[in-house]
Formats: structure tokens, C-alpha cells, sequence
């Protein structure tokens, strides 16, 4: 199983279902999971004061799926849960709703599972996931084989997913975090890994110094430099310091990298306080 | 979550990789290997003659009668992969075993690689249909 942090969201799934659509929003929006032969789960969520009416909202979705092509049972309780049966075709399809009150989210969860599983493992993914209020002074993200451990509150400002390229942007109202996963080393990766630490930085990036580190997380650097925001004295004032990290995970052979800076030069003092980046390695992955 | 101004997919609705996954690869029996190498093979395919292209035009235009490729390790990869016919699919988890990839990484990363050889002549793709009759 692996686990995936998603705005707070928290699911564990099989090793082998992707995330291959999702949103941004933390208010509203859907992360969509799929193996190699079907969609599998669909989460979409609303921002939500209280619960919902339940009867009229079961009954109204019914209607929905109903015209939609599928037939629907009677819905029942797991837990917090309110689950719905639903058939069509040759499918079998689990609509489970809940209502969290720490994070004020109504979540919904469509579970398509494959053929040979029960519900047993519908119900064990229910019970697997949550969506608790989240920390003040923390964040935590853990998606695309990347955990990200943050001192502060930010949120995603960007998420650039290619094959094999993972980037995480997370930007707080003075800092950004920027993470980066990357895969096929083996065919692109010509020289020392050192050589990378420069290589694809924004323009008018220098790293100033470089420090090799050996732990169990795999051989890498850390580094730091300033950032010039713009040609001539105009990009001397407004220069910004960063730090950074890149490693070769030992496990899986991917190079990640992670770049920390304050948004503006005045916040020098203040660079954000990394607790940790790590690359997950899901079970299944290689 | 749904509302009613979002639609529900119906039971019928199938993930829009799954046909391309269920064909079949096959390496063009007409293409011809000129170099073998370790990091890549030289290929080359013949060009389907030109209606016009007759003598004596043919004597004075310099029409090529094969058209010639050079595949990286990663095509050479596919190509030794299609000697023998095979799903896109097992190519597809052949090419995430060799390198990493999770299935659906490898899906992205190579759909557009395998549809740059179909169009050029040295893959054939087999519809699933056909390749069961």
C-alpha cells in the first residue's frame, strides 16, 4: 500500500494505482487514481461548514446515477461513512460519502475495484482515509514519490507532472519550496551527479558552495547561492539567498532536488526552515 | 463532487488508454536492419513507389527507394520488443520494468515514441479485433 497527502487529504491505496488528474484547489476539486487496466478510485471534495441533509442528498445522487445508466442499492453505514451501492454493465462501482469537521470538507469517494477484490477492500480504504484540520505550523504533502515536510503553512502553487518529472511548487506568502523528482537518470545523466546541481536552475541562479553528504537517503549535496532577480545593479538589490538539496535516491536511482528562498530580498533572515523532503519509492513503482 | 451541473460517466465509460493498450506490435517485415550497435540501431524502410515515379522520370529524378532511421536505445528497445508480436501494453511494462517506471509513466512517456514508428513504417499496429482473428 502507499500513501498519498493531498491538500491534507490522506488515502492509502494500492502500490500500483496512479494519481493521473487533480486540482489545485484545496476548496473544491477531484484527484483521479487509475492502475494499468481502469479508473479505480475518483475523490472529489467542497469546502463544507457542516453536514450535509444525507437523505436528500443520497436520494438526489440516486436519481443522478440512476439516469446515468446505473442501477443503485440501498444505501448503507460503514463508520462515518455513507456508502452506495451502485451496477452497470459489467461494473461495480462504491460512491462513499463523509463529512469532515476538522478540515469542513465533504468528501466523496468513487471506488471502482478491480473484479477480484471485495468489499472488504472498499472498506478498508474507507477506513485508511482522512482528512484531519491541519497544523498550523506544518504541512505535509506525500504525492507523485515525493514527501515534503514544511515548517510553515504553504500552499501548492504549482504542480508540473511529466513522465519521470515530477515538480512541486510551494509557495508561502514570503518563501517558495520547489521539489523535484526525476527519473531515467540512466539515460540522461552523463558525469558526476555534482555536475546537476546547476543544471536547469532559474537564470541568474549561482551556487556559492557545495557540500557533499553521505546517508541513507543516497549519496548528494547540499548547497547554497543567490538568486539575482534581473541583469545589472537592478538584479545586485534585488538578490535573494536559497538553499538547496540533491541526492540520488539509493533505493529507487531517481535524482531529486529541492531549492528553498525567500520570495523577497528584505526576508533574508527568514529563509523557511525545511524539515525534511524525501522520496517515497512506492511499493510496485520499479 | 457531483452536482447537477457536472455529469456522471456511465457504467460503459472506459479509460481512454485502454484501446491502444489492447493492440498489438509488430516490427514491419519489410524493414531492414543496416547497423547493429550498442547504442542504437540503423533501420531502414522502403518507400511505397509514387504513382508517377516511372521511367524515364525516374532516370533524371534521384527517388529514393528506401528511407533510412536511426533508432536511440530506447527505439532499438521497442524494435528487439517487436520481433515478436506483442501487446502495447506488455511493451509498455517491459519498458517501465527496464527503467523504473510506473505503468502509466511509461505509458506517457512512450505512446508518443510508438506512434512516431507506426507512422514512419517500422511498426505495424494490430487492432485488438483483428489480432484475435
Amino acid at each position: 500500500m502507499e500513501t498519498w497527502i493531498w491538500h491534507g487529504l490522506r488515502l492509502q491505496l494500492p502500490a500500483d494505482w496512479e494519481l493521473l488528474e487533480f486540482s489545485k484547489n484545496p476548496r473544491q476539486g477531484r484527484l483521479l487514481f487509475a492502475d494499468a487496466d481502469d479508473i479505480r478510485l475518483e475523490a472529489s471534495w467542497q469546502e463544507a461548514a457542516g453536514e450535509p441533509g444525507w437523505r436528500r442528498l443520497l436520494s438526489d445522487y440516486r436519481h443522478m446515477l440512476e439516469e446515468a445508466g446505473w442501477d443503485t442499492a440501498k444505501p448503507r453505514r460503514h463508520g462515518p461513512w455513507h456508502l452506495l451501492p451502485t451496477e452497470g454493465g459489467d461494473r461495480i462501482a462504491w460512491r462513499a460519502f463523509r463529512h469532515f469537521p476538522g478540515s469542513r470538507r465533504l468528501l466523496e469517494l468513487v471506488v471502482r475495484p478491480p473484479p477480484e477484490q471485495t468489499l472488504d477492500a472498499v472498506t478498508s480504504l474507507l477506513d485508511g482515509c482522512d482528512w484531519p484540520q491541519p497544523p498550523e505550523d506544518s504541512l505535509h504533502w506525500r504525492a507523485f514519490g515525493i514527501e515534503v515536510r514544511f515548517s510553515s503553512h504553504h500552499r501548492l502553487k504549482d504542480c508540473d507532472i511529466k513522465p519521470a518529472h515530477v515538480k512541486l511548487e510551494f509557495e508561502h506568502e514570503r518563501h517558495r519550496l520547489v521539489c523535484e523528482r526525476r527519473g531515467l537518470a540512466d539515460l540522461w545523466l552523463r558525469g558526476d551527479l555534482e555536475e546537476w546541481i546547476e543544471s536547469k536552475l532559474p537564470e541568474g541562479t549561482r551556487v556559492l558552495k557545495r557540500e557533499a553528504r553521505f546517508d541513507e537517503a543516497g549519496p548528494g549535496f547540499d548547497f547554497n547561492g543567490v538568486h539575482h532577480r534581473g541583469r545589472g545593479m537592478l538584479g545586485w538589490l534585488r538578490r535573494r539567498p536559497f538553499t538547496g538539496r540533491l541526492w540520488r535516491c539509493s533505493r529507487c536511482g531517481r535524482i531529486l532536488r529541492w531549492l528553498a528562498y525567500p520570495l523577497d530580498a528584505d526576508n533574508e533572515e527568514e529563509t523557511p526552515l525545511v524539515l525534511g523532503v524525501a522520496c517515497t519509492d512506492p511499493e510496485g513503482l520499479n | 463532487m457531483a452536482t447537477a451541473e457536472t455529469s456522471i460517466p456511465g457504467p460503459h465509460h472506459h479509460p481512454p488508454w485502454l484501446p491502444l493498450m489492447r493492440c498489438r506490435l509488430l516490427a514491419n517485415k519489410a524493414v531492414s536492419v543496416e547497423t547493429d550497435e550498442p547504442m542504437g540501431l540503423r533501420v531502414s524502410v522502403p518507400v511505397q513507389p509514387r504513382a508517377w515515379a516511372r521511367p524515364p522520370l525516374t532516370w533524371i529524378l534521384p527517388l529514393r527507394e528506401r528511407r533510412r532511421f536511426a533508432l536511440d536505445p530506447i527505439g532499438k528497445a521497442i524494435w528487439q520488443a517487436c520481433r515478436t508480436e506483442q501487446s502495447v501494453a506488455t511493451v509498455v511494462r517491459e519498458f517501465g520494468r527496464r527503467h523504473r517506471l510506473s505503468f502509466h509513466e511509461a505509458r506517457v512517456a512512450l505512446t508518443p515514441y510508438l506512434q512516431q514508428l507506426v507512422e514512419r513504417g517500422i511498426l505495424v499496429l494490430v487492432g485488438p479485433s483483428s489480432a484475435h482473428a
